[in-house]
């Protein structure tokens, strides 16, 4: 039994590995346990500088200069490079997107904190308003002399809307000194730019419209009954009522939801959770719009906690959009701890099958390990008998894998004709089962794509338009939030590669052509994208290039502290 | 009987669980606050990272999250379901619609007919794209099963060769155009699919988005207070006043609103010049604590504090916006509103000045 895993998180306890493992090096768990003392110490000065410039980051968002003002020596000096005041001339990067730099001071020179905050006032003159600001630390190292001395290396950044109304994003990274002084708090020594650019967007690309579509709904926070699970909230965009508009059908602490697309009709969409039955049926995770019974119009899948369920389209032939709960009939409701849930045709024989990927009750039942746990709920094949009906043959097709999967896909990755079955775990290594007709074969390490972390979304597009599909999988990259964590497990080994990979983010497999591939996240330019969940391609400028998004975010509390 | 020990606590499931509710009950962050990520390909392989810029970075924490043209403008909108706050976020896509596309929609009928797994490749003189038709993909998610394939802001000569292999292994072959929508019926051939463009509604403004949160509305009357002089204020007429009046809301406990007040004591002179009323209520509870905060940031205009039970004639719902300035017509109408102190609100509180 593990000491000290008192937050009951299992994805935070590899990420708090990871922090020690960043720390000590070389990383070994003797090294750890020795300098154990001194890391807590470090970790503990890393997160009160952390938390003190998240404070900072709050009160320039607030653009509260008093506030700021604290975080300066009120009547020495301190070595710093001036926050620019004149932006460089802006060029035309990308489609919609410009950039430009900002000129800065070439040297830190001794400065006034009133000459220093001036600069910051001019800087901020250049918004109208600010959405975000944030001064992360990236790494910190401290002196534990009298008095304790600090560097950091840290990342900053705002995002608002410049005087022509323009969202800008602006990023720079400083080189900090501090040393602690009194109650507790951390002073500035030295303020260093090392790099600050802007990028802005004339028009804006995206604008949310939830609210004026209809489509906000308040949900309890986190953490508040009945809002107490942890990642049950699928959605599944899809023509349902043969108008050939996309409509809507979301699940989660809601419950099953549809909505229906009536802009059309000059309205917005409609809610027809209700008088379409779907309320009714049990609550849902992942969901998938297919129709399993080849009648033409789109019934729906939902993978549950609990039951699996199928809900049959009306459409066809009735003509009423209604959906019956069919579970039982069908041969579905066989129970998991099922997340997302994945279609294709498995067997060739024209009818389409489902794929449920099943975790486990986390909290009643913990992983039996965070890097290689094999003691989730089997994920579960339902292969469609072309009836109506469906068996559930994951054991003998040898897909009933019980590492806490959480995501799948298919795609045929070998142009054998077949489709294969990519499969993320939360714990450890994912799986790539290629189809050998009447079962599957995993060979995720020969083809370069186990993936070891916490693999959380998958999907399959041709990132290098080479004719072959890629693959990109959403996992969970460190936080700043790892270092309290470190704290509150402190016997967390380190796991050496699966650990260290976690800094990575997500990543991006190039298929080489013959379905095995090559991870080149890093050579891409990095996806550290947070504690990732959905995600994959989306050409969203239509430019022909598949560009990547992916949402992310554990849990944001009432403040922005992290534990 | 002894008392667990700690180990014995930690190991113990409930406990854990029951540890991390109140963690969270406290409001405590688990990698909270992070904004989703957008990535740009260049087209060489590179990304690059433009999820500030892009609008499209919310810091809700993301669970499932489909693409799909909701608007059949022909670009991808996105739908994310968050794990709390809102039930769902959806955003309009304001720039892919003028790039050029083609779309293609696949029914089976040798395969399945939802015929997943199919992969679509799309070939003109620039070179060729990729795509597959998934039965699910992401987290916990299906995106819309309509192929668009983006052409740039010049598309290339056509007609363009777009082929399709099956899941049954059959493979063909068709011509198309730009901005063409296609259905393709395995081994039955390709028809035109005509959808009428629509239009998803615009984004609210700022000042809908504060009117969203309060139970009056634009053009309606300031609704009467029940309101308590703090300090040797004279009472203010809020009915019919005759002059234009500002209405600023605030709390000791809301820290905008400490940046906000000096600045509107330091507008009150100006304003009085030009005719324009300036009040503030207070919305603590504990009165007691707000005269004395007042005078430590020595504010001159008149303030009230106001009874919770009108908390409702203000605000819609239960959470109080906070700084919050209502501007009311010299018929005591409500005009306009402003939240929190920026350049854009002294910039209009000025020009408010200057037009009596």
């Amino acid at each position: 039994m593990r000491k000290g895993v008192s937050c009951g998180l299992v994805w935070v306890l590899c990420a708090v590995a990871w922090v020690l493992c960043a720390v000590a090096l070389p990383a070994s768990a003797q090294t750890i346990e020795l300098d154990r003392a001194e890391l807590e110490r470090v970790e503990d000065l890393s997160e009160s500088l952390a938390n003190q410039l998240l404070e900072l980051s709050v009160s320039l968002r607030r653009q509260d200069l008093a506030q700021v003002a604290t975080s300066f020596d009120e009547h020495g000096s301190f070595y710093a490079t001036r926050f620019p005041s004149k932006a460089r001339p802006s060029s035309l990067a990308f489609k919609w997107i410009e950039s430009h730099g900002w000129e800065l001071d070439r040297e830190a020179r001794p400065l006034r904190r009133d000459v220093f905050l001036a600069s910051l006032e001019d800087f901020l003159a250049h918004f109208t308003s600010i959405e975000d600001v944030r001064f992360k630390v990236k790494k910190a190292d401290f002196e534990l002399g009298q008095p304790v001395r600090g560097e950091a290396s840290v990342f900053f950044f705002l995002i608002g809307r410049d005087l022509a109304g323009h969202r800008e994003w602006v990023r720079g990274n400083i080189d900090l000194g501090v040393h602690l002084g009194p109650e507790a708090r951390f002073v500035v020594d030295y303020w260093r730019f090392q790099n600050i650019d802007s990028l802005s967007s004339p028009q804006d690309l995206f604008s949310e419209v939830s609210e004026p579509l209809g489509m906000w709904e308040d949900v309890p926070r986190f953490g508040v009954t009945p809002n107490d699970g942890f990642v049950a909230h699928g959605a599944a965009i899809g023509d349902l009522d043969g108008d050939g508009l996309a409509d809507l059908f979301t699940s989660g602490v809601l419950g099953n939801r549809l909505f229906l697309n009536a802009l059309d009709s000059g309205s917005t969409f409609r809610d027809v959770s209700d008088e379409t039955l779907v309320l009714f049926s049990r609550q849902g995770t992942g969901v998938l719009l297919v129709d399993y019974d080849n009648d033409g119009d789109r019934d729906i899948f939902m993978a549950a906690v609990g039951e699996q369920n199928l809900l049959q389209n009306q459409l066809w032939p009735s003509g009423k959009l209604e959906f019956l709960d069919v579970s039982a009939e069908a041969g579905v409701d066989h129970r998991a701890v099922g997340f997302s849930a994945s279609a294709a045709d498995v067997n060739g024989d024209g009818f389409t099958d489902l794929y449920v990927s099943s975790y486990n009750l986390y909290g009643q039942i913990m992983p039996d390990s965070w890097s290689r746990a094999r003691n989730g709920t089997p994920n579960l094949l339902f292969i469609n008998q072309g009836d109506g009906t469906f068996r559930e043959e994951a054991r003998s097709w040898r897909v009933a894998d019980r590492r806490w999967s959480y995501a799948a896909a298919f795609a045929d990755v070998d142009g054998d004709g077949r489709q294969d079955l990519y499969v993320a775990n939360d714990f450890g290594e994912n799986a790539l089962f290629m189809n050998r007709g009447d079962h599957f074969e995993d060979e995720a390490a020969l083809r370069g794509v186990l993936d070891p972390g916490n693999g959380m979304g998958v999907s399959f597009g041709d990132y290098d338009n080479d004719g072959d599909l890629d693959l990109h999988v959403t996992n969970m990259s460190s936080t700043a939030g790892n270092r309290i964590l470190a704290r509150l497990m402190p016997d967390a080994t380190a796991d050496d590669a699966l650990l260290k990979k976690l800094a990575a983010g997500n990543s991006l497999f190039e298929n080489q052509g013959d379905g095995n591939f090559v991870n080149v996240a890093a050579a891409a330019g990095g996806f550290g994208a947070g504690w990732a969940y959905g995600g994959g391609f989306f050409d969203y400028d239509n430019d022909g290039w598949e560009d990547l998004f992916s949402v992310n975010g554990f849990v944001s509390g009432k403040t922005m502290k992290d534990t | 009987m002894a008392a667990a020990s700690e180990q014995e606590k930690a190991g113990n499931s409930t406990y854990q669980n029951e540890h991390m509710a109140q963690l969270f009950e406290e409001g405590m962050s688990f990698s909270g606050f992070e904004r989703d990520a957008l990535y740009l390909a260049g087209g060489d392989g590179t990304y690059m990272d433009v999820s500030g810029v892009s609008g499209l970075d919310s810091i809700s924490d993301g669970r499932g999250l489909a693409f799909g043209d909701l608007d059949n403008d022909g670009d991808l909108d996105v739908v994310i379901v968050p794990v709390q706050e809102a039930g769902r976020l959806v955003y309009r896509n304001n720039v892919g619609q003028d790039n050029d596309f083609v779309r293609v929609a696949l029914r089976g009928t040798r395969s399945a007919r939802d015929a997943f797994g199919a992969v679509v490749k799309l070939e003109t003189s620039r070179g060729t794209q990729t795509k597959i038709k998934a039965g699910g993909s992401g987290f916990l998610s299906y995106s819309d099963s309509r192929l668009l394939f983006g052409l740039g802001p010049e598309a290339p000569d056509g007609p363009y060769t777009l082929s399709v292999l099956w899941p049954s292994g059959l493979e063909e072959r068709y011509e198309v155009e730009s901005g063409e929508s296609v259905l393709l019926v395995e081994a039955e051939g390709l028809s035109k699919l005509h959808l009428e463009r629509l239009e998803l509604p615009r984004p609210r403004t700022t000042l809908e988005r504060i009117f969203t949160t309060l139970a009056v509305g634009v053009g309606e009357a300031f609704p009467e207070l029940a309101l308590t002089p703090v300090g040797a204020n004279t009472k203010t007429a809020f009915g019919v006043s005759g002059r234009k009046m500002l209405v600023n809301f605030w709390a000791t406990w809301c820290v905008p609103c400490a940046v906000e007040m000096p600045e509107l004591e330091s507008l009150f002179p100006e304003l009085e010049a030009a005719g324009v009323g300036l009040v503030g209520i207070s919305l603590d509870t504990n009165m007691a604590a707000v005269p004395g905060y007042l005078e430590a940031r020595q504010i001159s205009y008149p303030n009230y504090t106001l009874a919770e039970s009108d908390f409702g004639k203000i605000f819609a719902g239960a959470s109080l916006t906070v700084p919050l300035t209502l501007v009311l017509d010299a018929r005591g109408r409500v005009i306009d509103a402003f939240s929190g102190w920026s350049a854009e609100t002294r910039a209009a509180l000025e020009a408010l000045a200057r037009s009596h």
